[in-house]
């Protein structure tokens, strides 16, 4: 875990210095003048022996100093930090959206399995995996927002607690969700099956219980345990989907600012950002491997 | 030297007599959808290599007075923002998007099963390349690309070798999991007692045993990097105007959204139906060569 970190951070610290060329003439443009270069230069400290930079970044980085970033002159920690909330605020809302859709999917299908309901909502999972998440947004947005007109077409309302707020979340959380979804309810679906066919069902079954609590307290609870597990794998894997979804919903979250910076070429902005986003993403499945050996008692970790 | 080869081979056999091949084809065959999805890539692929032949029109041609028409007979996909043919576009864009996915797969395979053979065979190597690999495994999927792109500057060459980047860790630690085992077989000490040295031994006897399931993986794994390829593509991080790609396509249609859907429509179906027929494919591979990745 410490290893990890350390390693993130050098990674992001490497960035601007992979790039072919002098990062401070990358960062001023092809045509800037060599003063300007110079001066970015010494501001970025690039003048100095790389592992002094590195140890200037990291200690930086331990008092919460990200640099500046170079468009707005603004700290990149506070620039991060205001996009942060947003992007955990859609992650949450795609996190809540997509169990709550797929598993009655999955449940339905596991119980009128080979049925048309089974087939029509399997194929529309496969179409969920198989389309990437820019052309499910834009699609979305195409039927959702211009054409019928439901939901804002881009931008964050109020906070999620008011109407405005949820009425501009719905699109790029259900966008996110979608892939996850679909994830789900297969999973759902064949975790049912395969608990529907054990003896203890079959018993229920005989002793004249209805469908109805067979299938919700005998079966599901069973079927239950590998779904919240990869419920808990992919909420680290939803933060990735959030920078593209972003993009597409003007969401004033870390993803769409560090894709703006990347175009502005605000090197300090994408590192800050790549950097904080996969130390979230690092901390995340820490949290979630330790909760798993608190529900589940037979995992343990060394 | 070769005879007890020879006489090895019945026991090794597939019931029923039948080659390798026909057996492979025989489970193949069975899966629908792998066929269904084969015949697509086959005519993918035909399109690709034939694209200057097979669209009606040129890709970069414009026709500023007919903007945004809709489809008709002349143009079945309709024409785009700059009035340019949308169907030779996407017939011209599938050489880019396939080529992305393929050659992203290719660094991720070639640099992965390197990496995965030396921290499977030499101690040494194990813990910097296993962990250099977790901090890889550490960003979020499509960051770790985003990245790369951001230092090395937005173009396709440089989006194939972020995609290929970002898959390489699970090639990695497929290929170190075989050879962990498969080095302490006893056809490999009785390789190296008859003087093989460790590369020959890599190359020759360990190589051909852990390949198998990696060009399965690799097979499943293309869908995803074709997939990935056009995000980077739609981000505005890999191949730029005025180059035909489906994910740029999609991107620059975005303005024009409520105007013309059919800018987004076509090469979103494009990707999709790319995807779809690698990933039945993938699927039909996977049963076929190798039963015990199933579920995965």
């Amino acid at each position: 875990m410490p290893v990890v970190v350390l390693g993130v951070s050098f990674f992001t610290f490497m960035m601007l210095h992979l790039a072919p060329g002098n990062p401070a003439q990358i960062i001023a443009g092809p045509d800037a003048p060599p003063e300007v270069v110079a001066q970015i230069e010494r501001e970025l400290g690039l003048d100095k022996p790389i592992y002094v930079q590195y140890w200037n970044y990291l200690s930086g980085v331990l008092r919460g100093d990200l640099g500046r970033s170079i468009r707005t002159r603004k700290p990149v920690f506070d620039e991060v930090m205001a996009a942060l909330p947003n992007t955990v605020e859609l992650s949450v809302a795609a996190m809540v959206m997509a169990p709550a859709l797929a598993i009655p999917v999955g449940v339905i299908s596991a119980a009128r399995r080979a049925s048309w309901v089974d087939a029509a909502a399997m194929f529309v999972a496969l179409v969920g995996i198989s389309m990437p998440v820019f052309a499910r947004g834009l699609i979305l947005m195409w039927l959702l927002a211009f054409g019928l007109g439901l939901f804002p077409i881009s931008g964050r309302g109020g906070p999620l607690w008011t109407p405005d707020g949820l009425r501009h979340v719905f699109l790029p959380a259900f966008t996110l969700a979608i892939g996850l979804m679909a994830v789900l309810a297969r999973l759902t679906r064949s975790a049912m099956l395969e608990v529907l066919g054990q003896d203890y069902i079959r018993t229920a079954q005989a002793k004249g219980l209805a469908e109805r609590v067979v299938i919700f307290r005998h079966a599901l609870k069973n079927a239950m345990l590998p779904v919240v597990t990869v419920l808990g794998l992919q909420l680290a894997g939803l933060l990735g989907g959030a920078v593209v979804t972003e993009t597409i919903f003007s969401w004033p979250g870390v993803g769409r600012l560090a894709v703006d910076a990347i175009r502005t070429r605000d090197f300090p902005v994408v590192q800050g950002a790549v950097l904080v986003v996969s130390l979230a993403f690092v901390l995340v499945n820490l949290v979630v491997d330790v909760l798993y050996a608190y529900l589940d008692p037979r995992i343990r970790y060394d | 030297m070769a005879e007890p080869a020879i006489s090895a081979r019945p026991a090794l056999r597939p019931v029923a007599g039948r080659s390798g091949f026909a057996e492979f084809w025989a489970r193949f065959s069975r899966h629908r959808a792998a066929l269904a999805g084969s015949a697509v890539v086959l005519v993918l692929l035909a399109v690709a290599a034939l694209a200057p032949w097979v669209a009606p029109y040129s890709d970069r041609e414009q026709n500023l007075t007919r903007r945004f028409e809709g489809p008709s007979l002349e143009h079945p996909f309709g024409l785009d923002e700059l009035g340019r043919d949308i169907l030779s576009r996407v017939i011209y864009g599938s050489r880019i998007s396939l080529a992305m996915g393929v050659v992203a797969v290719g660094i991720a395979l070639v640099g992965g099963v390197i990496l995965g053979l030396l921290a499977g065979y030499f101690r040494q190597l194990d813990g910097p390349i296993s962990r250099t690999m977790d901090i890889l495994l550490a960003f979020p999927g499509i960051l770790l690309a985003i990245a790369v792109v951001a230092a090395l500057g937005p173009n396709e060459r440089n989006a194939m070798i972020a995609v290929g980047i970002e898959s390489i860790p699970a090639y990695v630690r497929l290929t170190r999991a075989s050879v962990l085992s498969l080095k302490e077989r006893e056809f490999i000490e009785a390789a190296r007692a008859l003087g093989a040295g460790n590369g020959r031994i890599l190359l020759y006897h360990i190589l051909p045993n852990v390949i198998a399931p990696i060009i399965v993986f690799a097979s499943l794994n293309l869908s995803t990097a074709i997939l990935t390829a056009s995000t980077l593509s739609f981000l505005g991080l890999g191949p730029q105007p005025p180059t035909s790609e489906w994910g740029a396509m999609v991107s620059s249609s975005r303005g024009y959204l409520r105007v013309a859907p059919h800018l987004m429509l076509f090469p979103t179906l494009a990707i999709f139906i790319t995807v779809l027929a690698f990933n039945f494919v993938g699927d039909g591979l996977r049963d076929a060569l190798d039963p015990r990745l199933r579920g995965t």
